[in-house]
């Protein structure tokens, strides 16, 4: 992961990004028990005032790294890591504040458990379900925390059904 | 008999345990699941001969 953060680092001083966050199951793991996982999943935003294209410049700067395409990731060291480009003022919100962690001891963005939390309950599958269980059962965050969050981004619907499915017994 | 709801207790201390190590050593260790299940779902020599024709 070590590699990861490098090339993160190293992609938003040259320009390529606007910003970035880790998130999916490799940020939820800084908050509970590890889990396993096949991929790395990084949120990116473009950098301000250029195409909304922010994939190609990322895979044209992973070649030239020497990380190269695998499926839809780009493997780099031991994990195969997707570019998710931001795809709502949630995930937009959740690269702006998301926490900064440390790898072998660099840097590391990532989504606050919050954030995870409200992400895996628009995104709604079975998996982000037990995601966001997980965070609640490590205290990483309170339901108030992802009611408020909910609330703020239209998905009070979605943290209700959960409510009643998971956690009214 | 076994108390089961002790034992059960002392899982769940014992997993939020693992909740609290570094990020780090996390990662490190979804890296080596990851491995494992590879090697789980790859078939073995054994298999492969079998697979051989004639």
């Amino acid at each position: 992961m070590r590699e990861v953060a490098q090339l993160l680092n190293d992609m938003l001083r040259a320009g390529v990004i606007g910003n970035y966050a880790m998130f999916g199951a490799v940020a939820q793991m800084r908050y509970t028990q590890p889990v396993a996982t096949l991929d790395a999943d990084v949120l990116v935003s473009p950098p301000a005032m250029q195409d909304i294209n922010v994939l190609d410049p990322i895979c044209h700067f992973c070649r030239s790294r020497g990380y190269n395409p695998e499926g839809e990731a780009i493997l780099v060291g031991d994990w195969p890591v997707q570019f998710i480009p931001a795809f709502s003022r949630l995930t937009e919100e959740a690269i702006d504040r998301a926490e900064t962690g440390e790898i072998g001891g660099l840097p590391l963005r990532v989504v606050r458990a919050d954030y995870l939390a409200a992400i895996a309950l628009s995104v709604g599958r079975a998996k982000d379900f037990a995601r966001v269980l997980s965070l609640l059962e490590a205290d990483a965050v309170s339901s108030n925390d992802i009611e408020r969050l909910c609330a703020r981004h239209d998905l009070l619907s979605q943290w209700q059904q959960f409510c009643r499915r998971f956690l009214d017994a | 008999m076994l108390d089961l709801r002790a034992m059960l207790e002392r899982q769940a201390v014992w997993q939020r345990k693992r909740a609290n190590l570094p990020w780090e050593t996390k990662l490190r260790m979804a890296v080596i699941l990851r491995h494992a299940q590879r090697a789980l779902h790859q078939p073995s020599k054994k298999n492969k001969r079998r697979e051989l024709p004639g």
